[in-house]
């Protein structure tokens, strides 16, 4: 694929923004984890998903990305129901990183060629997340920072519209965490929707421009970092912040 | 009563004499488990992952079958195709039995189960880490498929060794469809079986001595092979 293909595949991504999600419950095995939710998204800055350990903020993600259907009710992306041109314009990065079993550069090059788009940009896209040195390692023998850092690279390589990260850096160490976030606040800067889940609140607070809060299956609250964190917010919001826990 | 030790130096001694009758034996019975091996494995791999990948009425059914005939006895399937290829069969125009593709076809049909049915189950323990990396990525079915049998393909080599080995050891088929006919279908296991008939027990040994060599080379050979992949650290 050369680059004037490349640049058509780009022109006939369409507007995906606002998100939104009306009366979307989720039913698994008769019980209700994600409960008659209404919200939207817009396209500015990062997005953070925050509760406790349970709360639904991955089967949050995974309905967003469209990788669980509701049980009820409906997601829109700019009015439109999810499709492949929208599908196309996102990625996503799993809390326990899903590598292929090969090369650290082929698993940059498949998915770059399911998506389209020219391989010319593996060595930029590694440089990008530091393992250039790494691209003819197998992705398997890295270490688990390294494997998120490509986890990552993968998910870019795609210059998606909007990027889903679930609890990316969980497993990291401060270093590494800080790498990430930097590349995220970088990604985020350069016109790409981020939706990141964590439930660490001083990572929320580095990098969140806004924080949607959920509790037991449902959004307790969906408002700016700042004001979040400055307790002008719900009473279960400062029971979380406080580190009490919800049972 | 013929000892080991005369049954292996008659076997040396063929060998190293480069015995033309048990050369052409041991070549007969490369060749076909060979090509029985690689047809039931472009069948057996493709089929074990559609299997895990496509949702269909009959899949568990299916699943139970291939695991049923993985047991198929070597002499059923030899008259199973008997029937097929003798002349009175449905395909005995085609003037089959007896040859030596009534022997492939025989022991193709004794390793395709075997091979689909562990394809699967290692396809599947794969698919099971991939599935929702390839949803999300928008992988089709097809795709998904050549990304699993080519990230399995070191577990798949020696799913194909163990179809090899069912095959080059096999004796009960490809005795009913191949005849035993000397120089044209006469292959080890079957010979052993002719030779212990005739009461010549050390060439008989002789022969066995070599299958268990060609299986352990073979054997071997996969070892390094797998090896190989930490050494490339692919």
């Amino acid at each position: 694929m050369n680059r004037n293909d490349e640049n058509k595949f780009l022109t006939a991504s369409q507007d995906i923004f606002p998100i939104s999600m009306v009366n979307v419950t989720l039913n698994i095995d008769n019980k209700q984890l994600i409960c008659n939710t209404n919200m939207s998204i817009n396209n500015d800055g990062l997005t953070v998903l925050m509760g406790s350990n349970g709360s639904g903020k991955t089967l949050m993600l995974k309905l967003l990305h469209g990788l669980i259907i509701p049980s009820t009710g409906y997601i829109l992306w700019n009015n439109q129901k999810l499709n492949h041109q929208i599908k196309l314009q996102q990625s996503m990065v799993f809390q326990t990183p899903v590598l292929l079993k090969r090369s650290v550069g082929d698993n940059i090059s498949f998915v770059l060629n399911r998506k389209m788009r020219s391989n010319y940009q593996i060595d930029d896209i590694l440089e990008k997340v530091h393992l250039l040195e790494f691209k003819n390692r197998a992705a398997r023998l890295l270490s688990a920072g390294e494997k998120q850092r490509l986890a990552l690279g993968r998910a870019l390589a795609i210059k998606p519209k909007l990027l889903f990260l679930d609890e990316p850096t969980s497993n990291l160490d401060p270093s590494t965490t800080k790498f990430v976030e930097d590349i995220i606040k970088e990604v985020s800067k350069n016109k790409t929707k981020v939706i990141f889940v964590t439930h660490d609140m001083h990572q929320a607070k580095r990098i969140a421009d806004d924080i949607i809060f959920i509790d037991k299956g449902m959004v307790i609250e969906h408002t700016d970092s700042s004001d979040f964190f400055n307790l002008k917010n719900s009473v279960k919001a400062k029971s979380y912040l406080a580190g009490k826990i919800f049972l | 009563m013929q000892s080991f030790t005369e049954a292996f130096n008659l076997a040396a001694t063929l060998l190293l004499e480069g015995n033309k009758e048990l050369l052409e034996i041991v070549f007969l019975s490369l060749k076909i488990s060979t090509l029985s091996t690689v047809i039931g494995c472009i069948i057996g791999f493709p089929l074990g992952a559609i299997i895990v990948i496509y949702r269909f009425p009959g899949r568990r059914f299916t699943i139970l079958m291939i695991n049923t005939l993985m047991g198929l006895p070597p002499v059923v399937v030899g008259l199973v195709v008997y029937l097929l290829l003798s002349n009175a069969g449905p395909m005995g125009t085609f003037k089959l039995l007896y040859t030596q593709i009534a022997m492939i076809i025989a022991q193709t049909i004794l390793i395709t189960p075997i091979v689909a049915a562990l394809s699967r189950q290692v396809v599947e323990s794969l698919y099971e880490e991939y599935e929702e990396l390839f949803t999300s990525l928008l992988i089709t079915k097809a795709s998904a498929i050549f990304a699993l049998l080519w990230d399995a393909r070191y577990s798949l080599l020696t799913i194909g060794l163990a179809g090899f080995g069912r095959a080059i050891s096999e004796v009960g088929a490809v005795m009913i469809v191949g005849g035993n006919i000397a120089h044209v279908t006469r292959v080890m296991t079957t010979a052993i079986a002719s030779e212990t008939a005739k009461g010549d027990l050390a060439l008989a040994l002789a022969l066995g001595m070599i299958l268990i060599s060609i299986t352990f080379l073979v054997n071997g050979c996969a070892m390094l092979l797998r090896g190989s992949k930490y050494f490339s650290n692919k």
